[in-house]
């Protein structure tokens, strides 16, 4: 069966004038509406960055600033302390980013490739954890970083507490192990012959086959970790310690509005150039995982 | 002139009866602190050499470079004061949503300061602990104004805290807002019914007239001041236990003046879902006539939100027939009930050295105002002293040497005040009371047919499991 | 039904190991190290998933039947905690207000995006940008998305009674009365999430085998028809996928109405979510939290089980 190459519509439909009328006019007023919807609030946020407090609320219509106020940027960065909690928001995600990709890749390794016999114990354990999303056991993990196992050590208030629950994500181990399990067993076995050892195997054959697995889970990685508010909110109670998801609502009750805006902006920039830069990946990382 | 409040005569009353009650517990502290030095070597904070640590909240941030040194300058100074006390100072801020975690965790300082809400919850729960002896041994003591430690003191006449300051809530109104609707600055409202007027008047002027807070328990806060000034109370004893008093009438009453304001005058603005910041900050920016807030919101006015001193001006709660009270606000600082004996009292020590003292002890007032006034802090704000006027009018000359506010718009507050009573935060269950109420202000000001009476009666049905869980023996 | 699927590069050839190592590795795979290996690569996965997963959720199941004040040792104490719930009339309320959302958000949010995906399947020009477009909110923090609501639907000075006042409509209270708010939740939550969906649904439609629509146009099928009888059953199975999946997340709803209303006016926002963080850091209540968290739990785990069979039988199909 062919797929893809038509739509509900045949070619001698399309051709017909009337329809061909119809369908440019629609897709006039789409791509404008989506212009509108989804390039419309992010440019908001840019002039409104850029533009003093008085003259968004002035001409909050106004395509371009009257007196464009490039300094806000500068100003918002200062005064909010936005490179703190940029930091702040880098380590986090790149924390998480690492924790996860190396406990899918451990856990997906060791279950897909070594397979011991309690692997699928281990598995199944790991998978009953999809039914149960982290928010419902938020207030037990929040107690659980304040006395962590066996030595009662506390984690809160650092990068650990949010790192470490970030490993735990199913999903990861999922998409991993089943992208592993197809990787021709001949090839493992003819590089055992050869006489490499489970990390060789891996880091030589297993790890150079999955870069687009490893391309999937690092971006939903990074990406989730960027847009992560209630559980940081949570895990980091010292102010100076929190990501920009976390400052920013606190601040918005505080600061000068262009100010916020500029803020925001800034927040704004690096999870919409790592989805314009990726987005053949993101897109088909979607579309192969079904979330969101 | 920004001079202290004044203290209203019935204080003088209790004043004999304390200290006696001082003197005798000087004599038994004197005692039991020798004991207690000799136990440091046992658990919790004890370190080498009989060495007693201590970790203390309460630092300022390092946005206050010159308070925090000064702080630092505390700690030192007070370290070598006392060589065996060792204090390891940390500038969390309070944060009630993590404190009981924390102190599971053993990461809650032993000296906490809290905002006046906390310590009735704290004390039920049991997470601070019983400072009466210590408290009892320290300078003044007998001085000590049983109003300025009534928010962390027990029913059964336990104090569980210390004040680090106090001030009575009062209302706070732009004195350029008042001269552009025509009104005289230095008369502001000393009723609701005045408030309503005025609040008409500066609506016309395309400013919002008065603004309630209304989220994240704020609501629920601001009407129990309200309530006070209207004569009533949120809780009563009946029997030996607290109950909800939403339905005696002043609640019901101030409701009813808020709808009105809202409904019939349409002067309270369009934004009702308002927390604190965001009401300060349109207060700052001059959109906000009057709302109801604290002394020491002028801190925040002049460095968070660049308001000019000049449109500050500040009143006494507006009351309403028959009411002649207001609620107390302020920090205190009380101590982890993990504390060992040891450590109980080298934080009540350090207590009574960095945040009493300045209010005993003239030298130390100046010197912390001169920090104060060096990192662009308010100097001068009439808060509540803790003690007598004996005590405490050689500090406040002190202090207002180097007082750096617009005394004359504090004129109002510091006239009016003197003639209220001062009362403190619902004992029981205070933050579920102010969720509950959040919800009640809520609905008066954004359902026009919402009744005021319908409204209390749903919050005290939805409080009473709380009363009963709160109150379990 | 063929899934998109991620092409896989050429192995790389491997250079076979030093002489001399070999013998040790293969000697050393042999000997009691067999088990040892596995059991180390797979540390990293039972620590994560057992210190931050299956210990919590074992913990807030005991936690349910506890009270503690985090001080004292913990006190048993039956179903009290599922008690003190079942007596406080905002969980009805929350309850309530969950599922007004949830239904709000499949009412509003789930038939745009397949209505968008289908106008966009069938554009010939554009389809990148389109995509991209269509994408860009997904891309935006959520926080940040609520804080930029918040000022479009702010009374005063919000870009929406402002466009609405320009053409004579308004002002609306958005999120300033109790009969407005929960819809302006919903609204932002459909903007910041369709995206997602859209994507999907376009992966799913381009996967309708040709051969079907002109099966269907020799039959003398109208387009519209068409649609309802070829496209529609074809996408039955990721449709009710996604439907699930929607349902599980706007059960855990938070951020939205946290930041914009707090729950109000009215409590007409407070959310079953919203209710555990209330109760576990505001009234410091872990027990009743944690009652709540495990009954919200076993709803959840109904639903992901749904789910979890579905994405199995339509991932074999």
């Amino acid at each position: 069966m062919s797929t893809g190459t038509r739509g509900v519509m045949s070619e001698a439909e399309r051709r017909r004038p009337l329809t061909r009328i119809g369908l440019g006019t629609t897709q006039f007023l789409l791509i404008a509406a989506l212009v509108i919807e989804g390039a419309g609030p992010i440019y908001w946020v840019f002039k409104g960055s850029i533009s003093s407090t008085q003259e968004s609320l002035r001409h909050p219509l106004a395509l371009w600033p009257e007196d464009a106020r490039w300094s806000n940027i500068s100003t918002a960065w200062t005064s909010l302390d936005l490179g703190r909690y940029l930091m702040n928001t880098v380590v986090l995600v790149g924390g998480s980013w690492f924790v996860q990709l190396f406990v899918a890749v451990t856990g997906a390794y060791a279950l897909s490739v070594l397979r011991p016999f309690y692997g699928k114990y281990v598995y199944a354990a790991v998978l009953a954890t999809l039914f149960l999303p982290g928010t419902v056991s938020m207030v037990s993990l929040y107690l659980t970083i304040q006395d962590l196992p066996p030595t009662g050590t506390s984690i809160a208030n650092t990068p650990m507490a949010v790192w470490l629950p970030a490993g735990a994500h199913a999903f990861n181990v999922l998409l991993m192990k089943q992208f592993f399990d197809g990787i021709p067993k001949e090839l493992l076995e003819a590089a055992r012959l050869d006489g490499a050892g489970p990390w060789r195997v891996l880091t030589r054959i297993v790890l150079p086959m999955s870069r687009p697995i490893l391309a999937v889970v690092s971006l939903l990685a990074v990406m989730n970790a960027w847009k992560d508010f209630l559980w940081p909110m949570i895990a980091i109670t010292d102010s100076d310690k929190q990501p920009l998801a976390v400052a920013l609502p606190r601040l918005a009750d505080t600061s000068d509005q262009s100010l916020l805006i500029a803020g925001m902006l800034i927040t704004i920039i690096p999870p919409v150039v790592v989805f314009l830069v990726f987005q053949r990946q993101i897109v088909r990382g979607i579309a192969f995982t079904g979330l969101k | 002139m920004a001079e202290s409040v004044p203290v209203s005569t019935h204080r003088r009353r209790r004043r004999r009866a304390v200290a006696g009650a001082g003197a005798l517990a000087l004599a038994l502290v004197a005692g039991t602190a020798g004991c207690s030095s000799g136990k440091s070597g046992g658990s919790g904070g004890a370190g080498s050499a009989g060495k007693t640590t201590i970790t203390v909240a309460g630092m300022p941030a390092t946005t206050a470079p010159k308070t925090r040194q000064q702080f630092l300058d505390a700690v030192a100074a007070f370290e070598k004061a006392n060589p065996n006390i060792k204090l390891k100072p940390t500038d969390t801020q309070w944060d009630a949503r993590t404190f009981a975690a924390r102190l599971a965790g053993g990461n809650a300082e032993t000296v906490l300061t809290v905002p006046l809400t906390e310590p009735p919850g704290l004390i039920a729960r049991k997470q601070i602990i019983d400072l009466s002896t210590e408290v009892k041994g320290l300078p003044h003591s007998a001085d000590l104004d049983p109003r300025a430690l009534a928010p962390a003191t027990a029913a059964d006449g336990k104090v569980y805290g210390l004040p680090i300051t106090e001030y009575a809530l009062g209302l706070v109104y732009n004195r350029d807002l008042f001269t552009k609707a025509g009104l005289d600055p230095d008369r502001p409202p000393a009723t609701w019914d005045e408030v309503r007027a005025a609040a008409k008047k500066i609506s016309a002027t395309g400013a919002t007239g008065y603004t309630q807070m209304t989220v994240k328990n704020t609501g629920g806060w601001i009407l129990t001041a309200m309530t006070y000034a209207y004569g009533g109370s949120m809780e009563k004893k009946v029997g030996d236990k607290y109950a909800p008093s939403l339905l005696d009438g002043p609640a019901e009453n101030a409701l009813r003046q808020l709808a009105a304001m809202r409904w019939q005058d349409d002067s309270m603005g369009n934004n009702h879902l308002r927390t604190q910041q965001d009401a300060e900050r349109d207060f700052a920016a001059g959109k906000i006539g009057m709302m109801i807030s604290t002394v020491n919101s002028y801190n925040r006015y002049i460095t968070q939100y660049s308001g000019k001193p000049a449109d500050f001006g500040m009143a006494a709660l507006p009351q309403q027939n028959p009411g002649r009270s207001t609620l107390l606000g302020g920090m205190m600082a009380v101590v982890s009930a993990k504390a060992t004996p040891a450590q109980r009292s080298a934080a009540v020590k350090w207590i009574d050295y960095f945040y009493l003292k300045p209010s005993y002890d003239p030298a130390a007032a100046e010197e912390l105002a001169l920090a104060q006034a060096a990192d662009k802090l308010a100097v001068g704000l009439p808060t509540l002293p803790f003690y007598s006027v004996a005590v405490s009018d050689p500090v406040n000359t002190a202090i207002n040497k180097h007082a750096n506010i617009p005394a004359a718009n504090f004129a109002p507050y510091v006239n009016g005040v003197g003639k209220l009573d001062y009362q403190v935060e619902p004992p029981v269950a205070a933050q579920e009371l102010y969720g509950a109420l959040d919800t009640v202000v809520q609905a008066v000001l954004t359902r026009k047919d919402a009744d005021p009476r319908e409204e209390l009666t749903k919050a005290t049905d939805r409080l009473g499991p709380a009363f009963e869980k709160a109150q379990a023996p | 039904m063929s899934t998109p699927t991620i092409p896989r590069e050429a192995p790389p050839v491997v250079a076979p190991a030093p002489a001399g190592k070999r013998a040790l590795t293969a000697n050393r795979l042999r000997g009691g190290s067999r088990h040892l290996v596995p059991a180390l690569f797979l540390l990293p996965t039972v620590l994560v998933f057992g210190l931050f997963s299956w210990w919590p959720i074992v913990r807030s199941l005991l936690l349910s039947f506890q009270q503690t004040n985090l001080v004292e040792p913990a006190t048993w104490v039956g179903f009290q905690n599922y008690r003190t719930l079942l007596d406080d009339p905002l969980l009805a309320k929350a309850v309530w207000n969950t599922v007004v959302f949830t239904g709000l958000a499949l009412l509003i949010g789930f038939p745009l995006p397949l209505f968008l995906a289908v106008l966009m399947s069938e554009l010939r020009r554009g389809g990148a940008l389109m995509r991209v477009l269509v994408y860009l909110p997904v891309a935006v923090p959520p926080v940040v998305a609520v804080l930029m609501w918040k000022w479009f639907y702010d009374p005063d000075t919000g870009l929406f009674n402002e466009v609405l006042g320009t053409v004579g409509l308004g002002p609306y209270p958005w999120l300033q009365s109790a009969d407005t708010a929960m819809t302006s939740l919903v609204v932002e939550a459909t903007w910041a999430g369709a995206g997602g969906a859209v994507l999907i649904y376009l992966a799913a439609l381009a996967s309708v085998p040709t051969e079907l629509y002109e099966a269907a146009e020799l039959d003398g099928a109208s387009i519209r028809r068409r649609l309802w009888h070829v496209t529609l059953p074809h996408m039955r199975s990721i449709l009710l996928i996604m439907m699930l999946l929607q349902v599980i997340n706007t059960f855990q709803v938070f951020t939205e109405p946290f930041v914009l209303t707090d729950g109000g006016p009215e409590d007409s926002t407070v959310t079953v979510l919203l209710l555990i963080y209330r109760y576990a850091f505001v009234s410091g209540d872990y027990g009743s939290a944690a009652a709540l968290s495990v009954s919200l739990a076993a709803v959840l785990a109904v639903l992901s089980a749904i789910y979890l069979r579905l994405t199995r039988t339509w991932g074999t199909k």
